[in-house]
């Protein structure tokens, strides 16, 4: 049910805080002090309008922020996302542009890229330090005659004969073909001048094959082939602007992680390269490559949080979730990837499914796990297996997310409900203000054997005041969640208590919204445009690094207006495929 | 040859250590062969060139039972989770009632305040919960620059992607450790852990090779500097540290005579089936660690390194009972737990570990010169202080701290503040750093009685 938000302000003399995107709790000016629980929203919705003051410890509501009738404040930005003009490769995409030379490059010798942003692209990431340098510069060494004898089959004076680069013809012709090999675009004129003298006064003391050696392993060492130049033009002696190459190059990186092959390349070197459909088609042509399938799945984990490395799955309590194992993370993992491969990608599927379906492709063992029954070491796929009778509700509710947003002994309702905040509805939860201490946090009573929901009770009630206004605000977003344990696994009683999951929520448009369950509150969120809206932000992020600029107004930015029915393929690919941000660049 | 002439003598031979050692005639810049000389003039010179390493566990301690006895001004008595260290009570100086609490005022949790420890100054927050920055470098990254170097940070278990974190290259700069040994290994022993790379060609004159390698380092550098012109400052800062290391390249040719028998300095050895991607196996990762530590610091490539287990927070549980994560086990009273089957068993872990280390520095025969600091990001695992720190450093620094002792300090807290400490690490190097941290937080100068007069 719903009622009108300004409705209950106004008959209940409440005071509304708009949170802007982002501000700090401490900013907060207005709490609301409404909700239920253990009985009918529209109950207690109708007892705040006729008397505020009654209202029952530890009933909240949880407000979220908006402006002018949706989640995002107002926009007011229209450029092109921001964002480095550098950009150096990750250690993958250095790995594969080398076997796209023809090398299959060892990269275990490189320390690995920082995670300085939230997703693993980020450009801040990716250092260019002492170690890092060393490293790139003794490959070079070792892999250019091998990345010679590559680029030499496409020099028709060299690919027979290698001393045929001792004519300067030769040698000039086999300079543009490295170049634009190894830059990933045409070399300037002032790139073949100077490489072409390089070359020449190598040739004048080594052997040709010598000399080519040494001339590639320098472009290999060259900031060209290790970043990604968004430079439109190198020299002013262009006559073409290099804009498309960079572009093709991050589109290819950005959904493949392999530079642009060769029909990105010819595409990128015709007039209309740079609009929106030749964008569009050669995104949608790269995301179904295995390349694109897998980067994709890399950007939702990122997204969900369940990018965990092998060996440092979340461990449990033996003692009180004996069921529970790495194993069963690790099918829990699959699951996630499946879905993501088979119902969302392949099926094109929208917003809205991500966060509403009820099947899933799972393990027998994890089918029995999820299920209580027996245990079992059935390893095949069991596909489309029916999950909505035994409390599943789309991705969120996948074991995946929910027990890596717990500890290791009970579920984590402040982890979950910033997932949701900041992830689906991008009200990120900001920390403490700086004054606060550990214990004004912490309830003054040691709860055992309580539910999260008395325990959050007995917080709001003996925390600091301010501490408890805030928590209030998001809380109750984890709190959906309690059917479901630590250990990824439904329930419907904690420590011998019935769970109530249910509760009150302010919707992007104003509108008061109950929920009964964690499913219908899945399913509430599921039917909001906030969540794509949200979703795009992170793609955004994902794909230009820092993009706070374009976060405040995602739908100008990228020139599409997003619903919960677009197709989640059309919101990951669309801060690619707006060929403004590239002419703003 | 007089001392004095050694040195000069060496200053001289850095071109060509550059080469010997690194990357094969292109390959590295001034960086590294700086210290290597230095270390090598020190030891040619007869003078102490002391080490620093600091060992970083998370989550504090049970404090009850890191019991540390001294009798009549004797050497420490270890007993409980500390009595594995007895066998090198006699080189281990322990350092008692010190604070950061000046230091940390204002902060809600002691694990984000970890940054101050190292740092001198109390953290900045950043823009999500937990995020909390330091406010300028830490003590390792300053004395390694005194130095002429880098300091050799190494991670167990240490996430990039978390907050919590006390080491730090300048002012919200984190300077996050290698986590992976092989990698590390390959930047230090090139010829131990990377193939041979491409030989310079054959039938070459000096001469020849020395113009070859000059025009390929021009031409490299000048490409650098020609994509630089066109970019903002921001992007130029991220090509700086290339350049640096492409125009550090030397191409003199003749190698002079080497003062340490080439036998000396060996790369240690990894073995090809290691999994340092396995958290299950981060032994095999802190033994890689150690190796390259102990050979790096015998070697002269570097003077300060560190060894951090996890960030602060870290859940990373080394003993596994109950298997509980480590920071559950920490708050045994909060959690009902009984630290004897929790949190104990994690102390007495990271004790041996610390042993461990001076074992292996007492058997390559350097645990004389250096400094083992063993710290975490707070007092108590329960109670998340900040005070009555009880501290571990092992080995002699080259002579200048006696060992085999127990200082308990007190007095005000800007007498015993973890900044003068600090201020004793870099002295123990020989690095004066007068100014460093907060100086409203603590008195001058180094901590009273740690250094021999």
């Amino acid at each position: 049910m719903t009622l009108k938000l300004n409705s209950i302000l106004q008959s209940a003399a409440l005071i509304l805080t708009v949170s802007q995107l982002g501000a700090a709790c401490s900013r907060a000016e207005t709490e609301l002090n409404i909700g239920r629980r253990n009985s009918d929203p529209a109950s207690v919705i109708k007892k705040l309008e006729t008397d505020p003051t009654k209202i029952a410890t530890g009933q909240v509501l949880s407000q979220i922020p908006r402006s002018k009738g949706t989640i995002l404040p107002q926009c007011t930005v229209s450029t092109a996302p921001g964002g480095p003009r550098l950009w150096r490769l990750s250690a993958t995409q250095w790995k594969n542009s080398y076997f796209a030379l023809g090398v299959t490059a060892d990269v275990s010798g490189l320390a690995p890229d920082s995670r300085a942003g939230r997703y693993d692209s980020s450009p801040a990431g990716f250092t260019f330090g002492q170690q890092n340098s060393i490293f790139f510069q003794s490959k070079a060494d070792e892999y250019a005659p091998q990345v010679v004898k590559f680029i030499s089959q496409d020099v028709p004076c060299a690919k027979t004969d290698i001393n045929s680069l001792s004519t300067k013809v030769c040698q000039d012709k086999f300079v543009s073909v490295a170049i634009e090999r190894i830059f990933r675009r045409p070399a300037s004129t002032d790139e073949k001048t100077r490489f072409g003298t390089l070359f020449e006064s190598l040739i004048a003391l080594e052997k040709p094959q010598e000399g080519a050696n040494d001339l590639v392993a320098m472009l290999l060492k060259s900031p060209h082939f290790l970043i990604r130049v968004f430079a439109p033009e190198l020299d002013g002696s262009n006559t073409k602007s290099l804009l498309p190459y960079a572009v093709a190059s991050h589109i290819s990186f950005g959904l493949t992680d392999f530079p642009p092959d060769k029909e990105l390349m010819a595409a990128a070197a015709t007039a209309d390269f740079l609009t929106a459909g030749q964008l569009d088609n050669h995104s949608r042509r790269l995301i179904k490559t295995t390349a694109g399938e897998d980067k994709f799945v890399s950007f939702s984990k990122q997204w969900l949080r369940v990018n965990v490395k092998p060996g440092n799955e979340p461990q449990r309590d033996i003692k009180l979730f004996p069921d529970y194992s790495a194993q069963i993370f690790k099918d829990m993992t699959l699951e996630t990837e499946t879905f993501l491969r088979n119902e969302i990608l392949a099926k094109n599927s929208s917003i809205r499914s991500v966060f509403s379906s009820g099947s899933s492709t799972v393990t027998g063992r994890l089918e029995a796990y999820y299920k209580k029954m027996p245990p079992s070491n059935v390893e095949t796929p069991k596909q489309d297996v029916d999950f909505s009778d035994a409390g599943r509700f789309g991705i969120l509710t996948h074991g995946s997310v929910l027990t890596n947003l717990s500890s290791s002994t009970s579920t984590h309702v402040i982890h979950r409900a910033n997932l949701i905040r900041s992830h689906f509805l991008c009200s990120p939860i900001s920390g403490p203000p700086a004054d606060a201490l550990l214990q004004d946090m912490q309830g003054k009573k040691v709860l055992a054997n309580a539910t999260e929901r008395m325990k959050f009770e007995e917080f709001v009630n003996s925390a600091r005041a301010d501490c408890a206004a805030c928590h209030k605000t998001f809380v109750p977003f984890g709190l959906a969640l309690e059917n479901y344990d630590a250990d990824g696994r439904f329930r419907t009683m904690s420590n011998g208590l019935k769970i109530d999951s249910s509760g009150v929520i302010s919707s992007p448009s104003g509108d008061l919204v109950s929920f009964e369950s964690g499913q219908s509150f899945l399913k509430q969120i599921s039917e909001w445009n906030t969540t794509a809206q949200c979703t795009l932000m992170h793609s955004l992020e994902f794909h230009w690094g820092d993009a706070r600029a374009a976060m405040s107004c995602p739908t100008e930015t990228v020139g599409k207006t997003l619903t919960v029915d677009t197709p989640f393929l059309d919101v990951y690919l669309a801060p690619l495929t707006n060929p403004q941000f590239y002419q703003a660049w | 040859m007089a001392a004095h002439d050694k040195i000069l003598d060496n200053h001289f031979k850095r071109e060509w250590i550059s080469r010997r050692n690194l990357l094969r005639g292109l390959g590295l810049g001034a960086i590294y062969f700086s210290p290597l000389m230095r270390s090598l003039a020190a030891r040619a010179a007869g003078v102490a060139d002391p080490k620093l390493l600091i060992m970083h566990t998370p989550n504090g301690f049970h404090t009850d039972k890191m019991t540390v006895n001294s009798t009549n001004g004797g050497p420490p008595q270890f007993a409980d989770s500390l009595s594995s260290l007895n066998p090198y009570a006699s080189q281990i100086l322990v350092l008692k009632n010190l604070t950061s609490t000046l230091v940390s005022d204002g902060f809600p949790s002691s694990h984000e305040q970890q940054s101050v420890h190292l740092t001198g100054f109390n953290s900045v927050r950043g823009s999500s919960v937990n995020d909390q920055r330091a406010q300028g470098p830490s003590i390792d990254w300053i004395i390694a620059k005194a130095l002429g170097q880098e300091p050799l940070g190494t991670g167990v278990f240490f996430n990039p992607g978390n907050n919590y974190k006390h080491l730090w290259k300048g002012k919200n700069m984190p300077n996050d450790p290698i986590t992976n040994p092989r990698g590390m290994l390959g930047q230090l022993f090139p010829n131990g852990a990377l193939p041979a790379a491409m030989p310079t060609p054959s039938g070459m004159t000096d001469a020849q090779k020395q113009k070859r390698c000059q025009l390929l380092r021009d031409a490299l550098a000048n490409d650098v500097k020609t994509l630089s012109k066109r970019l903002g400052k921001e992007d130029q800062s991220l090509l700086e540290p290339y350049l640096a290391n492409i125009e550090g390249i030397g191409c003199a040719t003749a190698p002079p005579k080497l003062d340490v028998p080439e036998q000396q300095c060996k790369s240690p050895i990894i073995a090809s089936t290691a999994d340092f991607d396995n958290s299950a196996k981060w032994d095999s990762a802190f033994t890689a660690f150690l190796d390259i530590i102990d050979a790096s610091f015998l070697c002269g490539y570097r003077n300060v390194a560190t060894i951090s287990f996890g960030n602060g927070v870290s859940g990373i549980n080394i003993a596994n009972p109950g298997g509980f994560d480590h920071h559950h086990s920490s708050h045994t009273n909060e959690n009902n737990l009984n630290p004897a089957d929790t949190i104990i068993p994690i102390d007495i872990a990271y004790a041996k570990l610390y042993g461990r280390i001076l074992e292996k520095f007492r058997s390559s025969g350097i645990l004389d010169n250096v400094m083992v600091l063993w710290l975490s990001e707070m007092t108590d695992g329960n109670g998340h202080n900040q005070d009555n720190k009880q501290l571990l450093i092992g080995g002699g620094a080259g002579g200048r701290i006696n060992t085999g002792r127990v200082i308990k300090f007190e007095g005000d807290d800007k007498d015993r503040c973890t900044i003068k400490l600090c201020r004793t690490l870099a002295q123990g190097l020989g690095v004066n750093i007068p100014t460093f941290g907060d100086t409203t937080k603590a008195t001058d100068g180094p901590l009273a009685g740690v250094h021999k007069v």
